[in-house]
């Protein structure tokens, strides 16, 4: 259901959404080092993909017995993005940095393009990372029900209707595995800490590797952008934006950030799949 | 014998723990190399698709375009005669 424009009218920012998932990858090695079996701690990394179906599924599928506190973490660092992101924003960049504009000269995006694009993804993804089709491929679904054009009513129940039952659903499933026995203890503690950790790094990352293309590109990226790399759509986009307008009110950086964050969409959802591939390898 | 270094820290991890943390560090380099290959591979193939459709496109307007030009040129003529 998601818009696929601002990331196909600028194709680079879809490395962004890439980097940023370096965080998952990095608290898998440190819950391993806490003493994490490989598959909890691999559920546990996966809370910084800022997806909750994401993590719910790798979860479910690593056999975790930490799902209700995974998923109750993921969610609740998702809504807690405005506050974690900035902070870690303004650590790792300059002022001047954070000045940067990008002007938006987006490249026109034919339709048949809009249209193949999800089917496009959903192969390569498939053929990559193959426990990622679940993921990916409803994702593209959405999108695709939109994008073709002639399924109107469709769409507007996916987005609407469908969505919020899901999530409803969802939680009362999730709220059954969350007994006192297995959710009340340090473990949990732990999680919510390295889940925070996963939400920094994921962020540093996607900060830093926006710098490391503007030493090889003509036009700058704010390197804020880099921060919206994560999943959370479109609250971390909305925090960019914001975060650009309060340095300079003439700095729209709302449908570069847009982009990042799509891609972000798409990267996590094919980290969750090649992680749930690699541990069970 | 269960000592492990990173980045120049060394660890004295039990067995379980020492194979947990190697697949971890397997499971980063391979899981970071296959986001960046996919990604790139996207990158490429809608970018085609997009180069390919826009220029498919303009070279139809163009058609178009030159076809009506004709059209009317030649009512042009017919009007003068």
């Amino acid at each position: 259901m998601i818009d696929f424009g601002p990331l196909l009218s600028n194709p680079k920012l879809f490395l962004l959404g890439g980097a940023a998932q370096f965080g998952i990858f990095l608290i898998i090695l440190l819950a391993t080092m806490i003493g994490f079996n490989i598959n909890d701690a691999a559920a546990i990394g996966i809370i910084g993909a800022a997806d909750g179906p994401t993590s719910i599924l790798v979860a479910m599928k690593l056999g975790s017995k930490f799902l209700g506190p995974i998923t109750v973490v993921a969610y609740s660092y998702m809504a807690l993005v405005p506050i974690i992101q900035p902070a870690v924003v303004k650590l790792c960049t300059t002022k001047k940095e954070r000045l940067i504009k990008m002007e938006y000269n987006p490249v026109s995006v034919s339709h048949t393009t809009k249209v193949l694009f999800p089917i496009v993804v959903t192969i390569i993804a498939g053929l990559i990372a193959p426990k990622s089709l679940a993921l990916v491929g409803f994702l593209m679904f959405g999108n695709l029900l939109r994008e073709c054009g002639v399924l109107r009513l469709l769409s507007e129940t996916a987005q609407n209707i469908l969505a919020n039952l899901i999530t409803l659903l969802l939680g009362i499933t999730i709220a059954s595995q969350m007994k006192a026995e297995t959710f009340v203890t340090w473990e949990t503690l732990l999680i919510l800490v390295l889940g925070l950790a996963a939400f920094v790094f994921d962020t540093v990352a996607g900060v830093m590797f926006a710098k490391f293309m503007n030493l090889f590109s003509k036009k700058k990226i704010n390197p804020m952008i880099g921060a919206a790399g994560i999943s959370a759509f479109p609250m971390s986009a909305r925090v960019i934006q914001k975060m650009g307008l309060k340095e300079d009110p003439n700095n729209h950086l709302l449908m570069h950030a847009i982009g990042a964050n799509v891609s972000g969409q798409i990267a996590s959802a094919i980290v969750g799949g090649l992680i749930i591939g690699l541990v069970l390898a | 014998m269960n000592m492990i270094s990173l980045l120049g820290i060394s660890l004295d991890l039990t067995p379980m723990d020492k194979t947990n943390v190697l697949k971890s560090l397997e499971i980063m380099w391979k899981g970071v190399l296959a986001i960046f290959i996919t990604i790139a591979i996207i990158l490429f193939v809608s970018w085609g698709i997009n180069t390919i459709c826009n220029k498919a496109r303009a070279a139809v307007e163009k058609k178009r375009a030159e076809q009506q030009a004709n059209k009317q040129d030649g009512s042009g003529e017919n009007k003068a005669e």
